[in-house]
């Protein structure tokens, strides 16, 4: 078995488990448009790589794979470059903010079993959601695009929307509506995304389904480019604070995830919104069970590095 | 197959001038950490009077670690409930015993200073714990479970016994999480009463070289320079492979 030595994780890796790991992420990243951080780096953490070194390598490794995929749903029309900037604005922002919040927290003690378990209640929610509404979805009109059920609901929604200033036409996305809008999710977004130490693309992904409105491949497509400035952001923040980048490690998995990009984004082409959307709540809510599983669970060891969340 | 006969052949050469050199001698003197390290085998071999048995400690620098513990809450929930700094203990510590040894109990161990009775001795904790012990135990869990502390039985064998000495040899096994640094090899000589009769003492370097080596420096002495090249470099990757694709795949 051919093993690569890791100079800042301090450890050696099965190259093949590397790469496998690697294209099976890149694979979910192209499908669903999420950086699948929230997945990638927990695996890395159970192959023996400390958890500040998985984080920081996984984020350099997701600029790769949304730079793969991006350019894949650029080239199919699928990145709404105009949301997607005012999203990465609001993410940043939510960021910075999310780190204090961090330290309040922490401050306050309990920090870490709050961030779990608003991480088991977001995905619970999240995932339960989209479920159910794709599934109703699939139901009632095969391959249609899902729309909202609640007329009057969407009706008072929408009013809002209209009345709010700044108000901006998205034509990839097909909507109109106020800049402040997608600004202001991003924040949200980003400061969950900062709580929970993830890049956040799996809650992205359902507010601009269904807060956005906006078209599930163009949502998919935005979301990794989204993603990609993001991470960009964290790589060079980590490896210049932290020192914990380790290039190695990224570019092995790298190898795997630009390919297994290409190949989920022609996977995503082939499948309709609603069975998207079904998947990905299906992911979703298994990460949730197994973080939930997590908490209810005695570890083997107790003691553990301390480091990333 | 070359590097083991090498090593074959530095053994021999070592063991003809055993007894004016060095009480004992390992084999490599540096260990490397390159491109594909994944762990490495010490050689170590020496003589004693036939009646002595030997025990072989291999010990790392003393470490300051930061550790976080789980515990139950609310009778339901596994969550963190305390964050702590460790320190005074080596970062690698395998005891190697010969079969003659294998039987001994922690305490007997502890007796002639050896053993995770011995370590625990020199355990250093901030804040102080409730159950200190307990803490211990769990800190010997995790780095067993790296292979970082060990005590290897039925490992020091004996050859060319003669009416007045053995020789003895020990293959070490380093773990891939073996960090650089100077470790140090100690030589126990037991006496036939579990006495110590003396000890002999020589260190061994692990140093990452090569490519290894380059990121390493590369990430701690010019790290902004680091992360942007990692960022460029992972672009690269993502254009190169969204170009190939471009075409259309067979799939």
């Amino acid at each position: 078995m051919l093993h690569m030595y890791l100079p800042i994780a301090g450890n050696s890796v099965n190259v093949l488990l590397i790469l496998g790991l690697g294209g099976v992420v890149g694979l979910l990243s192209g499908i669903f448009g999420v950086g699948g951080g929230f997945l990638m780096t927990p695996l890395l953490i159970m192959f023996g790589i400390p958890p500040t070194v998985a984080a920081a390598s996984d984020s350099n490794q997701i600029v790769g794979a949304s730079t793969s995929g991006t350019l894949a749903h650029y080239r199919l029309g699928n990145v709404d470059i105009k949301m997607g900037l005012l999203l990465l604005i609001g993410g940043i922002l939510g960021g910075d903010i999310g780190v204090h919040v961090i330290k309040v927290l922490r401050a306050m003690g309990n920090a870490d079993f709050l961030i779990s378990i608003t991480y088991v209640i977001m995905l619970g929610g999240v995932g339960g959601y989209m479920f159910v509404e794709s599934l109703q979805s699939l139901k009632g009109s095969r391959g249609g695009p899902s729309t909202p059920t609640h007329k009057t609901k969407e009706s008072a929604y929408a009013r809002m929307m209209k009345s709010l200033p700044f108000q901006t036409n998205f034509e990839k996305s097909g909507v109109t509506m106020s800049a402040l809008v997608p600004l202001g999710l991003g924040i949200f977004v980003g400061i969950l995304a900062a709580i929970m130490g993830v890049g956040g693309g799996f809650i992205m992904v359902p507010v601009m389904v269904y807060l956005l409105r906006m078209p599930m491949h163009v949502v998919v497509g935005t979301s990794l480019f989204q993603i990609l400035f993001t991470c960009i952001n964290v790589t060079i923040m980590q490896a210049y604070s932290n020192h914990t980048v380790d290039f190695v490690l990224a570019v092995l998995l790298l190898f795997g995830s630009t390919i297994g990009a290409q190949f989920g984004t022609k996977i995503s082409k082939k499948l309709k919104a609603d069975q998207l959307k079904i998947i990905l709540a299906s992911i979703v809510l298994l990460v949730m069970l197994k973080m939930l599983y997590g908490l209810l669970s005695k570890p083997d060891i107790l003691l553990s590095y301390a480091g990333g969340h | 197959m070359l590097k083991k006969i090498i090593i074959m052949f530095g053994l021999i050469l070592l063991n003809l001038n055993l007894s004016h050199a060095y009480a004992f001698l390992h084999v490599p003197k540096t260990i490397e950490i390159g491109t594909t390290f994944n762990g490495a085998t010490l050689h170590i071999s020496g003589e004693v009077p036939t009646g002595d048995n030997v025990i072989v400690e291999i010990l790392g620098t003393d470490k300051q670690e930061a550790f976080k513990l789980k515990g139950k809450v609310w009778g339901i929930f596994w969550m963190t409930v305390g964050h702590y700094e460790i320190k005074g203990l080596p970062s690698l510590y395998l005891v190697y015993l010969p079969k003659s040894l294998s039987h001994l109990s922690n305490d007997k161990l502890k007796n002639l200073n050896f053993g995770f009775e011995e370590v625990y001795s020199r355990f250093q904790i901030e804040p102080e714990p409730k159950d200190k012990r307990f803490i211990f135990n769990e800190f010997l869990k995790l780095k067993q479970k790296e292979k970082l502390y060990g005590i290897v039985h039925d490992s020091v064998t004996y050859s060319n016994i003669t009416s007045q000495k053995k020789k003895y040899h020990a293959e070490v096994m380093l773990p891939p999480k073996i960090m650089p640094g100077i470790y140090t090899i100690k030589i126990y000589k037991v006496s036939p009463q579990f006495k110590i009769d003396g000890v002999d003492t020589d260190n061994f370097k692990v140093k990452l070289v090569g490519f290894p080596a380059f990121i390493s420096k590369m990430a701690f002495e010019h790290s902004l320079w680091y992360g942007i090249l990692a960022v460029i470099i992972a672009i690269m990757a993502g254009v190169l492979m969204s170009a190939l694709f471009k075409g259309g795949g067979a799939h």
